[in-house]
């Protein structure tokens, strides 16, 4: 259970190959930062457009890094900083130099060289050259931003042991910080000449490179990056291990390289298939889901109100009551006029991507407050005590409720409304319409048929019932008895009723309107001799 | 995440006014590689499984395999899981049992260990702490602590081959020519009925099978049981030689519990010390049973229980003797007695009890204490160690 003896041959060749991979990366992430850089000197000095400066980049970087390593902690000559940096841009110049002269060609190169025998430092500090060297400068300079952190996390025995026992100090969080301020700042550059580059800027001209390119440029750069920061978190951990005597997997460290590998992937995978672009800006997209969510709401209205205006609208028609405005019957909205309007010519496609677009990037912005939020004690502290949480739980708590009072007052009126429809109906009778007003709109067959059904009913109604088994003829005889004085009205009556039910021939309005006539005269004659004082009163 | 914030802001700033589709990549792969990372730990932790396995019952001077099982029962493998087993102090030696390692798909590691069983004691193995995290560090490490699990010590035994306490009554369970203390389960014979006899007594089955009707006959008998009344209240030892003379009292209480079951005796435990798993600690009274079992709830008592000052001796002692029977033997372990335990103790006797001390570690005024205990005629003992115990009411 003793922890690993952290002094042996195979941890420092783990730790070597660790470094070199170190190194390969952050050569790497210099040749990306080459290839946009390339392309954005290109737009401010036409001429420049050297296609193999990543590789050069990377092999100068690549040298910077390792040279200085080898140095001082594999060869352990210090020797004087100076000639060693001296002696490096020597070689720096000549290889950039030829690699300049390479571009066009043998010849080229061939061609310079004479040139040379004119005016050599014309000829060999060309513009290009000096541009090129000037980069080459700045990477060289970089890979020394990079050195000292990187070589405060290697995994150097004698020192760690120093550590341990309290005699020196190695920040090594301090050493990681600094390198994910390079890294970042790195990224923040590329990311800013990719979007100059390819931001329809309108000062700076167009450039044929796809922007797919771009993209892919920095997701290898940011790929590298993520790779080099694992493996300094695992230098970190490994440190952190060793001093509170934890025992680690021996295979652990080309795990870790793996794993990391395989995580990036998986990520960049992710990120391959998320939306990037987006129609639509976010008011727009609010906008369009405010009209969707209006709609729904409208469709809703219409489900619930056109079944009770339905009814309403044959209740008024049976009662005989003006008919209902068709302005105020409810309407199906229509769906897409809203939403059209918001997204102008746009096909729906757009409108869904830039829905999914704006989902996912303010989830994720979301996200990754809360967890800030959460993982600084003094914010959280500071939103705790501001009581925001309070408030808004207390606003959705007084939401709640007021929806619930409206929802319990609307099922209540409606309860209320309903009974009392019920006691309405169950209270009155219902009125058919009138045999009256029946007979204007029948033709005259049907209208003459009703009219003696009246006939019928009226007598009903004054004590001489018409029995089932009476012929009209039968009844009107029945009716003579009483009221002699009929007779005369009776007969023609009767008679224009058995024409109308039971013969085939045509009946005119004419006929109807003697019937009607006849009818008249009859119940007058027979109230005025019920009730003669009210009927001379009357008239 | 804190660490490139600003860059994320620059990011979002790009990628909404400007509608930049390469800083929306690069946004979506930090902050993908952020939340992939914090997702994968959280899961990870969540389908661990882990087990811990080790015989939880030993005794003083035992070597315990404890085995700890460590299960990734998920697809996605841990990259990196630290794992810190806390052992007591007592058990430990000055080990650590902390690993790093790596759980594949559905990988499996096994951490075997030993302690040693040191001290008697109730002991807690664990909590197993598991910490892991994202590989690049963007997130902070998760945890998550496995509970503990117990481990009991049983406190020494010696044998106490030579053990005779002088006693107005021989040990154990005897015959009793008194009938009311006749004991139902010991069946001595049968016999006709008469009258006057109880309808309890008939036996069914042998009247029904010999068509006479018969009563059962039972054998008078009386127990006279053994009670160990330990004293740990702290008072009552010196601090000179506190913890020696405390699990020297345990041990000898161990023994002469050892001692009774081996006799087929009931012995029971009372104790004013401290108990970690009963409620305010009160350790529970274990009153005079015969058996196994009873042993292995004694020994464990005895293996938890702690020195306190919770409970005085003489009131203890008062509200102890009321539950025991008459003619138990009480053996009262302490460290010194003061007058006033005298009296209690001497009060014991006159309830028909027959009590007898026993005085463990470096006893100072040893000379008084003899005079007192002659005065009131109660058995005296003492051991100050561990071989002196072995030696208790005899020579070896």
């Amino acid at each position: 259970m003793t922890p690993q003896p952290a002094s042996s041959g195979t941890s420092q060749d783990s730790q070597r190959f660790i470094t070199l991979v170190n190194f390969i990366l952050v050569s790497g992430m210099l040749a990306c930062l080459a290839y946009i850089s390339n392309k954005f000197i290109g737009i401010f000095y036409d001429e420049w457009d050297i296609s193999g400066l990543p590789i050069l980049t990377f092999l100068i970087a690549f040298e910077s890094l390792l040279a200085p390593y080898i140095q001082s902690r594999i060869t352990r000559n210090r020797g004087n900083p100076l000639l060693s940096a001296a002696a490096e841009w020597i070689l720096i110049l000549l290889i950039s130099q030829v690699f300049l002269l390479l571009q066009p060609g043998a010849e080229g190169l061939w061609q310079a060289v004479r040139s040379w025998q004119d005016n050599f430092f014309q000829s060999f500090f060309d513009v290009d050259y000096d541009l090129l060297i000037f980069f080459l400068f700045i990477v060289w300079g970089l890979t020394r931003f990079f050195s000292p952190p990187l070589y405060q996390l290697e995994e150097d025995q004698d020192l760690m042991e120093q550590e341990k026992l309290g005699v020196t100090f190695n920040d090594r969080q301090e050493a990681r910080r600094s390198l994910m301020g390079l890294v970042f700042f790195l990224g923040f550059v590329m990311v800013g000449m990719t979007v100059l580059l390819k931001g329809n800027i309108k000062f700076i001209p167009f450039i044929k490179t796809p922007t797919r390119a771009f993209m892919v440029v920095l997701m290898i750069y940011f790929s590298l990056a993520f790779v080099f920061l694992a493996l300094n978190q695992y230098a970190i951990l490994k440190a952190r291990w060793y001093f509170n005597n934890i025992r680690v997997n021996s295979d652990l460290g080309k795990r870790w390289l793996l794993f990391s590998l395989a995580f990036i992937l998986i990520v960049v995978l992710l990120t391959v298939f998320l939306p990037t672009d987006f129609a639509l800006g976010f008011l727009p997209v609010a906008q369009a889901l405010f009209n969707v969510v209006l709609y729904i709401f409208g469709l809703v209205q219409f489900l619930f109100l056109f079944p009770i205006s339905f009814i309403v609208s044959i209740f008024t028609g049976l009662l005989g009551t003006q008919e209902t405005d068709p302005t105020l019957q409810p309407a199906l909205p229509e769906f897409g006029s809203e939403i059209a309007q918001t997204t102008g010519p746009l096909p729906w496609w757009n409108l869904v991507k830039s829905i999914l677009f704006w989902l996912v990037f303010l989830g994720l912005i979301v996200f990754a407050i809360r967890y800030c939020v959460n993982s600084h004690e003094g914010l959280k502290a500071f939103f705790d005590r501001i009581r925001i949480r309070a408030w808004l739980a207390d606003f959705w708590q007084s939401l709640k409720s007021g929806f619930k009072q409206i929802s319990r007052v609307t099922a209540e009126t409606m309860q209320r409304g309903l009974q009392q429809a019920r006691q309405f109906f169950a209270e009155r009778e219902v009125r058919l319409p009138s045999l009256k007003d029946l007979i204007k709109h029948l033709p005259p067959r049907q209208a003459l048929i009703l009219t003696y059904l009246d006939w019928v009913r009226w007598n009903k109604s004054h004590g001489l019932p018409r029995q089932s088994s009476q012929t009209p003829l039968e009844y009107a005889g029945t009716l003579s008895q009483k009221w002699p004085d009929l007779e005369p009205y009776l007969t023609p009556f009767t008679a224009d009723f058995i024409a109308a039910r039971y013969s085939p021939q045509e009946i005119d309005p004419a006929q109807l309107e003697e019937a009607q006539s006849l009818l008249k005269r009859m119940k007058d004659l027979i109230l005025a001799q019920q009730n003669p004082q009210t009927t001379q009163e009357t008239a | 995440m804190a660490d490139f914030l600003p860059f994320l802001i620059f990011l979002m700033i790009l990628a909404v006014f400007l509608q930049a589709g390469p800083a929306l990549t690069v946004f979506y792969m930090i902050i993908g590689t952020f939340l992939l990372g914090f997702w994968w730990q959280k899961r990870a932790l969540k389908h661990l499984k882990v087990s811990r396995q080790f015989i939880d019952h030993a005794y003083l001077g035992e070597t315990i395999q404890i085995e700890l099982t460590i299960e990734n029962a998920s697809l996605l493998p841990i990259l990196w899981l630290e794992a810190h087993e806390s052992l007591p102090v007592n058990l430990r030696a000055g080990r650590e049992i902390k690993e790093v390692f790596s759980l594949g798909m559905r990988g499996k590691k096994t951490i075997q260990y030993e302690i040693n069983a040191f001290k008697r004691g109730y002991y807690p193995i664990g909590p197993l702490t598991l910490e892991t995290g994202d590989p690049l560090g963007l997130t902070k490490p998760s945890q998550i602590s496995i509970p503990e699990s117990p481990l009991t010590i049983y406190p020494r035994i010696v044998d106490l081959a030579a053990l005779g306490f002088p006693s107005r009554s021989p040990f154990g369970t005897i015959r009793n020519e008194n009938p009311i203390y006749e004991d139902p389960t010991r069946l001595m014979g049968k016999r006709n009925f008469q009258n006057g006899d109880s309808v309890r007594r008939i036996d069914w089955k042998s009247s029904a099978a010999s068509g006479e009707l018969l009563v059962k006959l039972y054998e008078a008998s009386i127990a006279l049981e053994l009670a160990l009344l330990l004293d740990l209240d702290k008072r009552s030892y010196p601090i000179e030689n506190f913890y020696d003379a405390t699990e020297l009292a345990v041990t000898a209480a161990a023994s002469l519990a050892a001692w009774a079951k081996q006799r087929q005796q009931s012995v029971g435990l009372f104790t004013n010390g401290l108990d970690p798993l009963a409620e305010e600690a009160l350790s529970p009274a274990l009153p005079p049973r015969k058996g196994a079992g009873h042993l292995v709830s004694l020994l464990e008592l005895l293996a938890r229980v702690q020195p306190g000052e919770q409970q005085a001796v003489d009131p203890w002692l008062q509200n102890t003797r009321g539950a025991l029977s008459w003619g138990t033997t009480l053996v009262f372990i302490s460290g010194q007695v003061a007058p006033e335990t005298f009296d209690q103790l001497f009060q014991t006797r006159k309830a028909g009890l027959n009590p007898i001390i026993l005085l463990t570690g470096k006893l100072f005024h040893l000379q008084e204490i003899r005079r007192a205990a002659a005065g009131y005629h109660l058995p005296l003992y003492t051991a100050a160690s561990t071989a002196d115990i072995s030696t208790i009411g005899g020579a070896k």
